[in-house]
């Protein structure tokens, strides 16, 4: 008697959760689409191509909530109201037709519907793929945030000119800019590193997750203080590098690190960089045993 | 078998079909989304998050650095166009007879994804002038001021705008300048961008833009003088030069909904 109730109802359970992720793809598939030609073409908006690192982010959180649909499928029901709210939120985004509202919508209804089907300890459970895929959800933050650079990027002029000045050239620098003979770089908001910084500390939680490491506060903020450092440094390093091809006129080479393949070189070198972090943080400063 | 126990524990065989509720609604609620949004999409090939509205009067904004703009009681001495920060920037210089001539530095919006980014930064590296006693300064345009400008043919419907303006003393070794900037806006103006991004994503909402203007205003006054001296000359020029603009490009074209 009880086999006999229960297969139907397993069935109807895989049915629903099927046609509820088939809906969910027709509904976010060409969002989705949208995001990832931005951030391969480069053809939608500056902001837009600081949450590149989604093209790392959205697979590796589909990957997570693969490998955890066992553990997901033990949980007990409970519906949580404030899934079903931000279910109602998300809707009225995506019902608004505005882009920004548009794109929150998709983390919104993601979860909504994980508070709404297994509560807390749903949200819990996959708190960290949610995580990545909010944080890769383009919106206008990096631009409202670029006049709050300016500090960071005198830090990065002034740094950069000092370094310089040491290799005995005639540099000036007047609060962003620096100048070298008789030509003037500009060490603009998008320069400031805030996209570089934004990838690695994305990456980095990533690496944190996968190792394992984030269990331990202390490794997690000893990494993503140092990775943070080493983003910023690694800046200076670039702009050092294009005054100094800038000013002495070696155009190719400018170009070549600002806008060609040299940028990504630049930019994989930082990345690798962050797992000789992690090996040596683990090295030196082992895991508490809680 | 443990987890079969657990489950016929947790969820009583009597509620099994009720267990499937939430799942149905969320269903139910995913179809309705489909049906109001996705599926004009799909339709159409057309997604209105893929695409900023337009800005209805594009050309008119386009066109400002070509003539700069006028400004009753002032004549322009001379009007031009200068590549400052990597846009085209409207510079004039305006006189009155009582007065040093002014200088008017006007940066229109020219392209529906343009936004206010650094243009103060832009100007500062520009004039490469020091500055100091930064203000504000708020003044209201009210729509009397237009109707009087605008010509008798052209009623305006425009409504008053509040401005706020940053209000600062600038000088190089050659003079000393009481500067004035803000974005300028059809209701508003305001020196910050994040102001005329918030007005512009609710303007989204109804499927219409923000369009703006960056203004930045220059008074000639004593070497290193005191820039409150200039407050009333500043404050009516400023009140003119958003008035001007909300008569003129930054105007609704008529005929438009």
């Amino acid at each position: 008697m009880q086999y006999r109730s229960k297969i139907p109802i397993a069935i109807d359970r895989y049915l629903l959760d099927g046609a509820i992720i088939a809906l969910l793809v027709i509904l976010y598939a060409p969002l989705l689409i949208h995001w990832v030609d931005g951030w391969l073409h480069k053809n939608i908006s500056i902001e837009h191509e600081y949450f590149s690192h989604g093209l790392i982010g959205l697979p590796f959180a589909a990957y997570i909530v693969w490998t955890q649909r066992q553990q997901w499928r033990q949980l007990p029901d409970t519906a949580h109201p404030l899934g079903a709210a931000l279910l109602a939120v998300g809707g009225a985004f995506y019902l608004s037709g505005q882009s920004e509202l548009v794109n929150l919508s998709f983390p919104a209804v993601l979860a909504g519907i994980v508070l709404w089907f297994k509560g807390i300890p749903g949200f819990k459970l996959q708190s960290f793929p949610l995580l990545l895929v909010f944080l890769a959800t383009p919106t206008a933050v990096p631009y409202l945030i670029a006049p709050f650079s300016l500090p960071l990027q005198e830090f990065i002029a002034g740094v950069a000119g000092f370094i310089l000045i040491l290799f005995g050239m005639n540099v000036t620098v007047d609060q962003i800019y620096l100048s070298v003979g008789g030509r003037l770089v500009e060490v603009a908001p998008y320069c400031a590193g805030l996209k570089m910084l934004f990838t690695t500390l994305y990456v980095g939680i990533i690496l944190l997750y996968w190792s394992g490491a984030w269990v331990s506060r202390k490794t997690t903020i000893v990494f993503l203080s140092g990775a943070a450092i080493i983003s910023v440094s690694a800046n200076i390093v670039r702009n050092t590098l294009l005054t100094f091809f800038h000013g002495t006129g070696q155009e190719a080479a400018f170009k070549w690190l600002h806008d060609d393949w040299g940028g990504d070189v630049y930019s994989a070198c930082m990345l690798g960089s962050l797992v000789l972090l992690l090996n040596a943080i683990e090295r030196y400063y082992p895991q508490n045993p809680e | 078998m443990k987890v079969n126990m657990m489950k016929s524990f947790s969820l009583p065989k009597s509620m099994g079909r009720l267990r499937n509720i939430p799942r149905v609604a969320v269903l139910c609620f995913l179809l309705v989304l489909i049906g109001i949004a996705a599926v004009p999409g799909y339709l159409t090939g057309k997604w209105s998050w893929a695409q900023l509205p337009q800005v209805a009067n594009i050309k008119q904004l386009r066109q400002l650095p070509k003539k700069g703009l006028e400004l009753p009681g002032w004549k322009t001495l001379e009007q031009k166009t200068l590549p400052i920060g990597g846009h085209q920037w409207s510079v004039q210089a305006i006189e009155r007879d009582d007065s040093k001539p002014v200088l008017l530095f006007l940066l229109p919006q020219n392209d529906r994804k343009a936004q206010p980014q650094v243009e103060w930064m832009d100007l500062n590296g520009f004039e490469k002038w020091r500055t100091d006693s930064y203000k504000k300064m708020q003044f209201a345009v009210e729509a009397s001021v237009l109707e009087k400008q605008a010509p008798a043919s052209k009623p305006t419907t425009t409504p008053a705008a509040e401005v706020e303006a940053r209000f600062f003393r600038a000088w190089t070794q050659r003079e000393t300048r009481a500067v004035l900037q803000w974005y300028a806006w059809p209701s508003g103006g305001h020196p910050a961008p994040s102001r005329w991004f918030w007005a512009d994503q609710f303007a989204q909402l109804r499927r219409d833009r923000v369009p703006w203007v960056a203004v930045c205003l220059q008074i000639p006054i004593e070497p290193l003088g005191d820039i409150e001296a200039s407050r009333p000359l500043a404050e009516s020029l400023s009140k003119m030069v958003q008035a001007a603009l909300m008569a003129g490009p930054l105007a609704r074209a008529s005929g438009s909904p």
